[in-house]
């Protein structure tokens, strides 16, 4: 081949490994930076971080669900029920750590269920788990009576306010189980089952995989990443919110679209849902400052995600397309 | 025996509606090559299977050696030293060729972590054990071509380092110098004492590399004989059960009026370049060349999956721009792939389904379909093509593999196209078969079809065509009538090696 | 490729066309008021911001809950009138941003809070965004809302709270930024620059003594409860039982939730009306619920026999006390409260004066706010908040 050729082939393909989520999300950017001046400063910057900390660890989840070919619709009844557990057992005076621990290993508990029913019960996951978020609605409401519960605790305060080198406490916290779920996917067993799960689960059963253990343990993590998002959910509202996570779980199946998760064969990773998920907090965070009224902004929400997830399957079939997949 | 190393005694599997296995026996010696052979749903997957313990039999015993065992799963069987090569496609496809390898039992690190480098060295090795050391260990599997998934299958089963080891139709969807590669690595697996059951419907494998053979029909074991008390025909007889004289039959026939013409076509990844071919009607014109000459490549941009990167593709005299599928389909072009299971089938959907998804509109241009109706041409095609299935209701994944190929091509031939690009049409099909699918290709060819066919069976395409182009490297390096070049001068051209092309 | 670069070139319009239109729509009142704002007093004179008292703990720390709920004379208020008559002379020394945070879009209560925010940008001068959750009734989307709205630099919060505990934290930031926040309706836990709209539990006393004196301070009643979980449901309900103390010989058959549905208004009043016949009064605790309980007076044939009492003053609400099938209703006026809110809000921005007090129930039983077959006709057509 030519070298020039090559040269232009080399750029080519560099501007085609960018996801398009990227560059959807860099002209958001672009656009939100000219519509106010407010908009490109430090401290929007951490603001857009920080709100994208529940919604992104529940995408985490729910993309290694979605890369088993699953969805769990209840993650976002999971971090609902984290919130008043933890506030519900504090209050009834469990010391406020060992009331977050319990929570966690509740929430880990509920993921194994889910994971048990799907496997071992052969039950779709989308009816399994919209049972699940059924059944932790209505405890997350018994708990509360309905309403938001509320403990005075400076543990909340001091979480949210915390910062290491200028960065929130919950970003690293964030990025900390960003690491961990990027081992398990892709240096653990676990990891290679998921993909295993979605791509082909004949081979796993060739291979003499009991498919039933490692959907416990996917749905388990799922249910530590929900409640670490539970927890800071928490604290960021200082109060058990019964209702709180309704319908994260849709928004974290976005993300992970966007992220170039692929509701089949188990194609994707976790490193697109972040993007994802920044896109649509970065979508939210500019339309309120740039002051569009709110009526509007579902609309364009909707559309924008999905024009995105279109824009993203086209380019990534250009994309195999243009690399002619060997076959 | 003395080196007896694996018995069945009577061994019956059943699955809804058929006896896979009917009390069947069966033993291997260390340091032989046993061949399985039969017709497509003999049980030839089936038996393999229960001695991996992938399947539970009803009935009957298994002996290591002196020792009965009783799988429960294909984990039981691994630790035993038993390892395979399956039929079925056991690649996840978004890992890479590393990771498939060494799937669930990956090298940790100090950390308990996954050992990606190690891993990936060691799946090297194996890989060059095979002569395989271009295929990227870091590469997810579904970017390798079918071959080369082959490939990596056989080096995953290598990597168990079994006492027994189980190729179900390992060749199928490999090329020459692959499938030498894989003859020369199972004489030395040979040679250390391993005993290899062999699937296969390749006859001239058979003498290549067998020890033993043993045919299979109706899931009843007809006879096991050694491999050189036997010839070809008597072997075809046992498993046909009838007998069967000439292979290749081709009609008098007259070509009228050009209904494919290609000008200069290319593709975009510079695999097909180039390439000027005609297809006129009635005409059954072969494409020979070794797996990876573009063969696959051409018939894919013709039939619209890859993009045109250069040149003109005519389809009856209109020139086809922005190629598409659907947009080819209508121009009455059907096509059946190389790779049956992810391009052909719905596996999930019944026979019946299959057979007349793409056809349902020509049948019934009106609103309405007459269920009745579609049974009858469902069945219909079933008989000819002799799909060995207990009802068209069945779903197309309990088929046996040779038989899934037949519906692809009871759905082309439903769909009552006039040019018919076949790849690999032969593939994984019976002897017997096979002749059924070269009788209908000759029909197809009298009443006007016009056939384009892909096949690495050279003799098939010898005795098939009525013109042949051989590709290299992307290629049209040669064109002869039907008779006009040997095996010998056609082999020479595939390999780039034979001078020039005779002119037509 | 041709195909995605057209779809991304459509979604850059699509956005650059949407945050314009935002833009545009968010400055139109500001334009049309600028002359205003330009003849206003020099920069000069505006106190240095570190004279002025801080906006959200100068009332301290103390729970919302403790505050005096006194009603502030008509006289010491900056603005005059209530509903949509409201006016007022206060105006903005510079456009100021004021935002007005709502929890959802689609209960007419929050929207005409709205545009009172919005008749109040037009007559003061200043610049309103008007914010809602793109989840309906979601409190995290409300926290994240304000602290865009704070990121965004505005110079005043007007706020719906959706969790009285749960939006401290936001609320805590606005106070970080010593921007002052307005709560309406429902307060935050912790008192903050100004609490306005009604007193729930003055409300509930009012509208009890009304009906009381109606049936002659004796017989029995239903009350029509909000829901359980909700807060002002809870303090109206406590005003209720309250008034309902000083009249011993009335009796209260029943009380239950309707959740401010008018549906089960109707379904629960239908299953009382089963066992109680002679039922004097009903005091549904909305107008919605109220509403629900005539359709079941109706139907049993009770209507007209029944004295209903209830709150809000709303559209239908209003009817019916026209047509006679309700007895009282009490004027919550969203309009005038978030009106008022913000003349104490620009106030304050002007030269750092503070309200009087922390809680200025609006509209209290001063603004006569009991709505009754006397002054329907003058309520309809000149104060109505909902017109
Ligand atoms: N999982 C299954 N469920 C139901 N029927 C099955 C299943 N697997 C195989 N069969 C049936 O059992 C019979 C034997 O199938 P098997 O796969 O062993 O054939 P085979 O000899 O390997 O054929 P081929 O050459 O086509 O691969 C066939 O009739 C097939 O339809
Ligand atoms: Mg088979």
């Amino acid at each position: 081949m030519q070298a020039n050729t090559r040269a232009k082939s080399f750029i080519t393909d560099f501007v085609r490994k960018i996801p398009p989520v990227l560059w959807i999300t860099l002209l958001l950017i672009t656009i939100f930076s000219m519509a106010s001046d407010q908009y490109l400063k430090f401290s929007n910057f951490t603001n857009i971080l920080v709100q994208s900390v529940p919604l992104m660890l529940v995408a985490f989840a729910q993309t290694l669900i979605v890369l088993t070919q699953g969805t769990d619709l209840s993650l976002g009844a999971q971090v609902s029920f984290v919130t008043v557990l933890w506030i519900y057992l504090t209050k009834a005076g469990l010391p406020i750590y060992i009331a977050a621990i319990i929570s966690v290993v509740a929430s880990m508990f509920v993921g194994s269920i889910n994971g048990l029913i799907v496997s071992k019960g052969k039950i779709p996951p989308f009816i399994a788990t919209l049972g699940m978020q059924n059944i932790l609605n209505s405890i997350s409401m018994l708990l509360t009576a309905g309403a938001s519960i509320y403990i005075y605790h400076p543990l909340f305060y001091d979480v949210t306010k915390a910062k290491i080198i200028g960065i929130p406490l919950v970003v690293w916290i964030t990025a900390f189980m960003f690491m961990v779920t990027w081992v398990v996917l892709y240096k653990t067993k676990l990891g290679a089952q998921i993909f295993g799960l979605g791509g082909n689960q004949e081979a796993l059963t060739l291979a003499g995989i009991n498919l039933v253990k490692p959907s416990i343990k996917i749905y388990a993590f799922a249910g530590l990443l929900t409640s670490v998002s539970g927890l800071i959910t928490t604290c960021r509202l200082e109060s058990g919110q019964p209702v709180v996570g309704a319908g994260w779980e849709f928004e974290a199946v976005a993300a992970t679209l966007l992220g170039g998760t692929s509701l089949r064969e188990g194609k994707g990773g976790i490193g697109g849902t972040i993007f994802g998920v920044l896109l649509i907090t970065i979508l939210k965070n500019g339309l309120n400052i740039s002051g569009v009224p709110s009526l509007y902004q579902n609309a364009i929400i909707g559309l924008i995600i999905l024009m995105s997830i279109v824009i993203d399957a086209l380019a990534r079939r250009m994309k195999s397309y243009e690399e002619g997949a060997k076959l | 025996m003395d080196n007896v190393i694996l018995t069945t005694r009577a061994i019956t599997k059943e699955f809804p509606g058929v006896k896979a296995l009917d009390s069947v026996d069966f033993d291997l010696r260390s340091g032989e090559v046993h061949i399985l052979v039969g017709e497509n749903g003999a049980g030839k997957s089936t038996l393999s299977k229960v001695i991996l313990g992938a399947y539970i039999p009803e009935g009957g015993e298994i002996y290591l050696g002196d020792e009965k065992v009783s799988f429960k799963s294909t984990r039981d069987a691994l630790q035993r030293g038993i390892a395979a090569v399956y039929q079925e496609f056991t690649l996840i496809p978004y890992l890479n060729v590393a990771q498939n390898i060494f799937f669930n039992r990956e090298p940790r690190n100090k950390y308990g972590l996954i050992d990606h480098k190690k891993m990936e060295r060691d799946a090297k090795k194996l890989l060059e054990s095979l002569n395989c050391d271009y295929i990227n260990v870091k590469l997810p599997t579904k970017f390798l071509s079918v071959a080369e998934q082959q490939m990596v299958e056989i080096a995953k089963a290598l990597s168990f380092n079994p006492r027994i080891m189980v190729f179900d139709e390992p060749t199928a969807t490999l090329s020459e110098r692959e499938v030498e590669s894989l003859f020369r690595r199972i004489k030395k697996l040979k040679e250390s004492g391993i005993g290899i059951i062999y699937v296969s419907h390749r006859m001239q494998e058979f003498k290549h590399i067998g020890d033993r053979i043993t045919v299979l029909r109706d899931g009843k074991k007809i006879a096991t004989v050694n491999i050189d008390e036997v010839n070809d025909m008597e072997l075809v007889n046992m498993m046909v059960g009838r007998d069967i004289s000439q292979v290749y039959h081709r009609s008098e026939n007259h070509f009228t009026g050009e209904v494919l013409r290609t000008e200069k076509l290319s593709d975009k990844k510079g695999r097909v370049k180039e390439v000027d071919i005609t297809l006129n009607k009635g005409e059954i014109v072969g494409i020979a060349g070794l797996v990876g000459a573009g063969r696959t490549e051409l018939a894919r941009l013709i039939f619209g999956i890859d993009p045109i990167g250069g040149g003109k593709l005519f389809i009856k005299g209109k020139e086809i721009k922005d190629n598409s599928p659907v947009k080819i389909v209508k121009e009455g072009v059907g096509m059946v792939c190389e790779d049956r299971k992810r391009m052909g089938l719905a596996l999930n959907h019944s026979v019946m389904w299959n057979t007349v998804a793409v056809s349902l509109k020509s049948f019934f241009p009106k609103l309405l379909i007459s269920h009745k109706k579609i049974v009858e041409i469902v069945t219909d095609y079933v008989k000819q093509l002799r799909v060995a299935t207990p009802d068209i209701y069945r779903a197309c994944k309990n088929l046996s593999g040779g038989n899934q190929q037949k519906v692809v091509l009871a759905k082309w031939l439903s769909a009552n196209t006039d040019i018919m690009i076949f790849d690999e049409p032969t593939r994984g099909i019976d002897v017997g078969a096979k002749m059924e699918i070269y009788a209908m290709m000759d029909k197809l060819a009298t009443e006007g079809k016009s056939i384009l066919m892909i096949s690495s069976e050279l003799p098939e395409v010898i005795g098939m065509s009525d013109r042949i182009y051989i590709m290299n490297n992307g290629r049209i390096v040669g064109e002869c009538k039907r008779g006009e070049l040997s095996a010998d001068q056609i082999g020479a051209l595939m390999l780039g090696v034979g001078g020039d092309s005779c002119a037509s | 490729m041709k195909k995605v670069f057209l779809m991304a070139i459509s979604l850059i319009l699509v956005v650059a066309v949407l945050v314009g239109c935002g833009q545009s729509a968010t400055n139109k009142p500001s334009e049309s008021t600028a002359p205003s704002t330009s003849s206003e007093p020099a920069k000069s004179e505006e106190p240095k911001p570190s004279e002025k008292p801080l906006a959200n703990s100068y009332w301290g720390d103390a729970p919302a809950s403790e505050a005096d709920s006194a009603p502030v004379p008509i006289d010491n208020l900056p603005t005059e009138g209530i509903g949509i008559q409201i006016s007022t002379n206060v105006k903005a020394n510079e456009k100021y941003k004021i935002a007005i945070i709502v929890k959802n879009t689609t209960n007419p209560f929050l929207l005409k809070s709205i545009a009172g925010t919005e008749k109040a940008a037009k007559d003061m001068g200043f610049e309103c965004i008007s914010l809602a959750p793109a989840r309906q009734d979601s409190l995290e989307d409300q926290v994240k809302i304000i602290e865009d709205a704070i990121q965004q630099g505005v110079d005043g919060i007007i706020l719906h709270p959706i969790d009285s505990n749960g939006i401290m934290p936001a609320i805590r930031k606005a106070e970080e930024a010593n921007i002052p926040v307005a709560c309406i309706g429902t307060p935050a836990a912790k008192q903050t620059f100004l609490r306005t709209g009604v007193d729930y539990k003055a409300t509930g006393l009012l509208i009890t003594h009304h009906v009381a004196e109606q049936i002659g301070k004796k017989g029995k009643i239903i009350i029509l409860e909000g829901p359980p979980a909700a807060q002002n449901a809870q303090e109206r309900l406590a005003g209720i039982k309250e008034a309902l103390q000083s009249y011993p010989e009335i009796e209260v058959v029943a009380s239950q939730t309707t959740n401010f549905k008018r549906t089960e208004g109707m379904q629960v009043t239908e299953n009382l009306l089963q066992k109680y016949k002679d039922i004097d009064a009903i005091i549904a605790c909305n107008d919605e619920s109220a509403l629900g309980a005539i359709q079941a007076l109706k139907a049993a044939g009770l209507a007209g026999k029944v004295v209903i009492g209830s709150f809000d003053g709303n559209e239908d609400g209003s009817s019916a006390i026209k047509n006679g099938d309700m007895h009282v209703t009490y004027n919550t006026d969203p309009f005038g409260s978030t009106y008022l809110a913000a003349a104490y809000i620009v106030q304050y921005l002007n030269e750092g004066t503070m309200p009087p007090k922390y809680f200025v129930p609006f509209p209290s039983e001063l603004q006569n706010p009991l709505i009754t077959g006397a002054n329907i006709d003058q309520y309809m057509s000149d104060i109505a908040w909902w017109r």
